[in-house]
């Protein structure tokens, strides 16, 4: 197996009706270990301990939403280098570029089908590793 | 020992679907509770507040209802937030037609979260 397979994905969101379904459909269907946090504070406090492949971030979310929380992760020394993809319904193209911009590595849109968000993922990853 | 058959993937999702089909009502108090309250301090101090009350709810429903079935619920709540954001970016509060139209809005989110 490859240094850069998926094994492990971060989700922070504070909508639980979306953790739910992302959450069912990463361990169903892709079989990865999945960790939720519900907070950008949260995702700071607990990324180091769970040490994911890849970090799944909402953007709008109270209190620090997720261009923070990226610009965050970016000071860490435990998280700086992991991949950043966005999930939101706000997707204008001036958007996803200002997300780019920040670093994320794409973006996926709200709404999303369940059943083919893990090869929407995959996609972004192996773009992301050159595959 | 005979093992029960396990749901697939699109079964799980089905049942998500219908619990949150069954969790519309709940949303639409909060939602409902947080417009009152919108209502009651709109070109007042607490305005942005307010604002940022029922953004909160109607932000959730604009990118989960799709996800579970009600792109309906979604779209409404979309047009919503759309709305709310640009009312508390402007720092100038509701003008009149904006008020009509938040109003106009959350009566077609009531009606159609009472659709089943």
């Amino acid at each position: 197996m490859s240094e850069n397979s998926l094994k492990k994905i971060f989700l922070v969101e504070d909508d639980p009706d979306i953790q739910e379904v992302v959450l069912l459909t990463l361990k169903d269907l892709g079989g990865y270990a999945v960790k939720i946090c519900s907070s950008g504070q949260e995702a700071l406090d607990s990324i180091s301990d769970f040490k994911p492949n890849l970090i799944l971030l909402d953007v709008m979310m109270p209190e620090m939403d997720g261009p923070t929380t990226l610009k965050a992760f970016r000071t860490m020394p435990d998280a700086k280098d992991i991949p950043v993809i966005f999930m939101t319904a706000r997707s204008q193209t001036h958007e996803v570029a200002e997300y780019l911009e920040l670093g994320a590595i794409d973006v996926i849109r709200k709404p999303f089908d369940p059943v083919t968000l893990c090869d929407q993922i995959e996609q972004i990853w192996d773009r992301y590793n050159g595959a | 020992m005979a093992h029960e058959p396990q749901p697939s993937l699109q079964d799980k999702v089905r049942m998500l679907r219908e619990r949150y089909a069954s969790s519309v009502g709940d949303k639409m108090i909060e939602i409902n509770a947080a417009y009152d309250k919108l209502v009651g301090e709109v070109g007042g101090d607490n305005q942005t507040v307010a604002i940022d009350g029922l953004m909160a709810p109607i932000h959730k429903m604009a990118g989960s209802a799709p996800t579970f079935g009600r792109a309906d619920l979604g779209e409404i709540a979309g047009k919503m937030e759309e709305l709310l954001l640009s009312c508390r970016d402007s720092q100038n509060g509701f003008s009149k037609e904006q008020e009509t139209t938040l109003s106009e809005l959350m009566e077609a989110l009531r009606q159609t979260a009472a659709i089943s």
